[in-house]
Parts: structure tokens; C-alpha cells; sequence
């Protein structure tokens, strides 16, 4: 059968991490992830900004963010939530909390692009992934963090982290 | 006299919408639907059918501008092309019950309900059913396409 919108894009060779929220699985290149942190790291309360909190790592104070499973910035963090992970971004880091991490091998992973009718500009998806159980949602570090930062609200769609070579192995822009 | 069949969809209890014979291809009842965030609101889940990942569109919602809590009972699958002899894409619509399978003949045809505007955007044509009702005919390409999004 055809695929729905796209054919799949096969994903790359090298790893990939799934950040788990509240039944949301988040899917990033696994060489995006520059630490993992036990929450407890985590110094609650933050300044006007969405982050839940901030975590001291490499000489400074990163702000951490914590999403709810529709991705909206939750100011407190759950009890659920136990890893903080330390994503490197254009602009430094970009820290998530989350359930857990899981790591997979990007060769089992096919990805079919966010079907366009669902697809609006502040999306931070590009693909989505059949998954064992369930679905697995696509995206950049920097995609992320725009969308959640609301920083990027007139320019929606960053450049991906990704180098070029993983343009062409499913990883890139749409 | 030119006749056709159609299928006659409900899309909640009180919205009724049609699709040509032919476009409608399989229906998942009880559909297990996957949550994608930052989607519009209308159309915020996906269904997985035959290794595919499909888009799940709530045009009631669409129609009333905001979507209501409402029991995935049912799920049509729909097959459409972007334009005359492309690959046929699918998408799935949220249904209320088993669409309703009519003839329609040319004397039939009316003008769009006046409960929304919005018809005018997605409606090709609209016919009067045995019961008086009209029920706009829906252009699935356009449905699916990105037509519907406002950002």
C-alpha cells in the first residue's frame, strides 16, 4: 500500500533517543543528547520565562523545562519525572525533564512525514515513527526548543541541528 | 436523468456530510487513535491502518471552530487524489455512525446548508436526501490538504 502522505524515510544509522512524557514519545538523534541528569539536579522555581525550573552544569545555569504530554510548559514538576536531559542546542543547551530515555537502533525506525493537514507552521515535528507501542513523534533540538520557548513565533521553523548527511537519511527538514 | 451513489456520513449528531461511492474504502470501528501535540485542533490524532500512519479529521469540530469531548466510536478511511491520476492518498474521518449508502440524482441538487459557512471551503456540491436534509458533498483533497490551517 502507499503511504499515506510520504513514503517512509528510513532513519538514520546511527541511534535514536526516545524521551518519554507522560505517554508521549519524543523521538531525537541520540548524538543530541549531551548528558543525562538525575532530576533531583533539578533547582526548582524560575523567572518569568516556562522553564520549571534550572540546573547548574559546565560553570552555568541552564534553564529546565518540563512538558506535559500535549507539550504545554508546566511550571512545577511532576513526581513522575526523573531524568533531565542535557540536549545540545545551536545557543548552548536545551534541558527536558522527562519519565525516562530509551535508546533504539535508527535502522528498525521507518518515519513517515506529519501528515501536511496537521502540519502548521509551529509544529515541532516533521515525521512521525510506528513504534512498537504506538507512535513516536519526530523532532530537532532546535525545532523543540523554539516551540517551546515561543521564542521563534514569526520565524516558526528553525534550521535542524542536523548535519546535511542526515538530511538525506530522514532526519532533516520536510 | 444522471444518477450516482454516494455515501452519506455522520459526522456528529447533527452534521452530515457526503463522499462519492468510491471514495470510501474501509471502516475501523472502535479505531485505536494516537495523540499527536501541536496539531490543530480538529485534527490532533493519527490512526495506524495497513503500516501506514493516518491523519484522524473531526470536521464537526472544524465546523463548530472547536472540538467537543466526544467517543472515538467509529473511523471511515477515505481514499482521494491531489490531482486526476496520482497515487491515491488516505485519511480517516471521525464518524457518529455506519455512513449511509444512497443513490443521487441530478434533481436533487441544492444549495449548502446555512449552519456554517465553512462548507463553502470544503463543499464541491450539495443534494437534498429522502429526508430533506441537505448534505454538502466534500472534497477530500481538499480536506487533507493544508488548506484548512490557519498558521
Amino acid at each position: 500500500m502507499d503511504r499515506v502522505f510520504s513514503s517512509p524515510h528510513p532513519a538514520p544509522e546511527s541511534g535514536i533517543a526516545v524521551l518519554l512524557i507522560d505517554g508521549l514519545k519524543l523521538l531525537l538523534p541520540q548524538n543530541t543528547i549531551h548528558a543525562l541528569e538525575p532530576v533531583l539536579d533539578v533547582e526548582a522555581g524560575a523567572d518569568a520565562s516556562d522553564a520549571a525550573g534550572w540546573i547548574a552544569y559546565q560553570g552555568q545555569q541552564w534553564p529546565v523545562y518540563c512538558l506535559a504530554k500535549d507539550l504545554t510548559a508546566l511550571p512545577d514538576i511532576p513526581a513522575s519525572r526523573r531524568v533531565c536531559v542535557i540536549l545540545n542546542a545551536a545557543q548552548g543547551y536545551f534541558c527536558l525533564v522527562c519519565d525516562n530515555v530509551q535508546m533504539l537502533d535508527g535502522r528498525q525506525v521507518e518515519m513517515t512525514a506529519l501528515p501536511v493537514c496537521m502540519k502548521s507552521t509551529r509544529s515541532p515535528f516533521h515525521y512521525l515513527a510506528v513504534l512498537d507501542e504506538g507512535i513516536g513523534c519526530v523532532t530537532a533540538v532546535d525545532r523543540l526548543a523554539a516551540f517551546v520557548e515561543r521564542s521563534n513565533t514569526d520565524d516558526p521553523l528553525v534550521p535542524d541541528l542536523v548535519d546535511e548527511s542526515r538530511v538525506h537519511s530522514g532526519w532533516g527538514s520536510t | 436523468m444522471k444518477e450516482s451513489t454516494a455515501w452519506i456520513l455522520s459526522l456528529a449528531t447533527d452534521l452530515q456530510a457526503g463522499v462519492g461511492e468510491l471514495e470510501m474504502v474501509h471502516l475501523v470501528p472502535s479505531p485505536e487513535l494516537f495523540d499527536v501535540p501541536a496539531t490543530p485542533f480538529y485534527c490532533r490524532h493519527v490512526l495506524i491502518w495497513e503500516d501506514g500512519i493516518l491523519p484522524v479529521l473531526d470536521l464537526a469540530a472544524w465546523l463548530k471552530g472547536h472540538a467537543e469531548p466526544r467517543e472515538h466510536r467509529l473511523v471511515g478511511i477515505f481514499a482521494y487524489q491531489d490531482r486526476p491520476g496520482a497515487t491515491p492518498r488516505h485519511g480517516g474521518l471521525l464518524l457518529e455512525r455506519t455512513p449511509r449508502r444512497v443513490q443521487v440524482s441530478d434533481k436533487q441538487a441544492s444549495g449548502l446548508p446555512e449552519d456554517s459557512a465553512s462548507w463553502r471551503q470544503i463543499a464541491v456540491s450539495c443534494f437534498t436526501d429522502d429526508e430533506g436534509k441537505r448534505i454538502p458533498i466534500i472534497d477530500l483533497a481538499q480536506l487533507f490538504s493544508r488548506a484548512l490551517l490557519t498558521d
